[in-house]
């Protein structure tokens, strides 16, 4: 379920801070029960187990629609989790019951075939290593069939893929891994304030050489 | 909340470039600066661009390193 919260609850938690970019994670006391609920903008809260499940439902229709939506949240907030230990196993939890980000993803070998695409505000993408033509280690994409789609609808990228929304994507960067190389799959995790929902791969060793294809501008083929 | 944007020092840069990112094209750090002081969960974009709240006016010259907050 998904609540709005009274105005009063939303101005004590604007004076707390948060538990991570953009969200509070805080315990609410309810029906004499207690359970942890992610809040959105100190406005939209979510039961944490059923979090995963309203991503995509946000991000089609909107924070605001959602927000028009929602019922009431009677419950008091008992406490907001700020420790970032805290916070970080709190998030594991709600990704274990719903969906999980790459770097909870298994560890799998590339097919050799298919193709990852890496977007980007910076055509100087230093993720990029463009002597070896390959990404470096540590590095993020999306599959893609998922960057298509997301051209395709169109969804916004700072959206899909939770980005820092002071980012403008231009860029896109395409790459062919190995059948050496290593990866991770997952769904973007909410973030940076926003509902994330697209696919995303780490590369943890980065790729082997030679297996940058091509920069183009974002959305051109 | 209006944002700065610092360019950050090259041994910085190339520290960061060498560590994993948070989300595609950015990564959360603390910054430790020389007075002291430790500003938590900034962003930095392209490894390279750390971006701080105008109220908390560094410079490149204040910093003294850069680690990943977890």
């Amino acid at each position: 379920m998904f609540y709005r919260l009274y105005n009063s609850d939303t101005q004590s938690l604007l004076a707390q801070p948060e538990t991570r970019m953009g969200y509070q994670i805080v315990e609410v006391q309810q029906n004499y029960t207690t359970k942890k609920m992610v809040v959105l903008n100190a406005e939209l809260a979510f039961d944490i187990i059923d979090y995963g499940s309203y991503r995509k439902k946000m991000l089609q229709e909107g924070f605001r629609k959602m927000y028009t939506e929602a019922g009431l949240l009677n419950a008091s907030i008992r406490k907001v989790y700020i420790n970032a230990t805290d916070a970080t196993g709190m998030v594991n939890e709600a990704r274990h019951t719903a969906t999980r980000g790459a770097l909870q993803g298994p560890k799998e070998k590339a097919d050799g075939k298919e193709v990852f695409v890496r977007l980007s505000a910076y055509e100087n993408d230093l993720r990029v290593d463009t002597v070896n033509k390959c990404l470096k280690p540590g590095s993020f994409t999306t599959t893609m069939d998922d960057y298509l789609l997301t051209v395709a609808k169109p969804y916004d990228p700072v959206a899909r893929y939770a980005l820092p929304n002071t980012e403008v994507i231009k860029w896109a960067f395409f790459f062919q891994p190995k059948n050496i190389d290593t990866l991770q799959r997952g769904i973007v995790q909410p973030a940076n304030n926003q509902p994330g929902g697209g696919k995303e791969v780490f590369f943890e060793q980065g790729t082997t050489k030679g297996t940058f294809i091509v920069k183009t501008e974002y959305g051109k083929k | 909340m209006s944002t700065l944007r610092i360019n950050l020092p090259e041994p910085i840069v190339n520290k960061l470039v060498s560590l994993p990112e948070t989300g595609m094209g950015y990564q959360l750090v603390k910054v430790f600066l020389k007075g002291g002081k430790v500003l938590r969960n900034l962003k930095v974009f392209n490894s390279s661009i750390l971006e701080v709240s105008a109220n908390q006016s560094i410079n490149e010259a204040e910093i003294e390193r850069v680690e990943l907050d977890s």
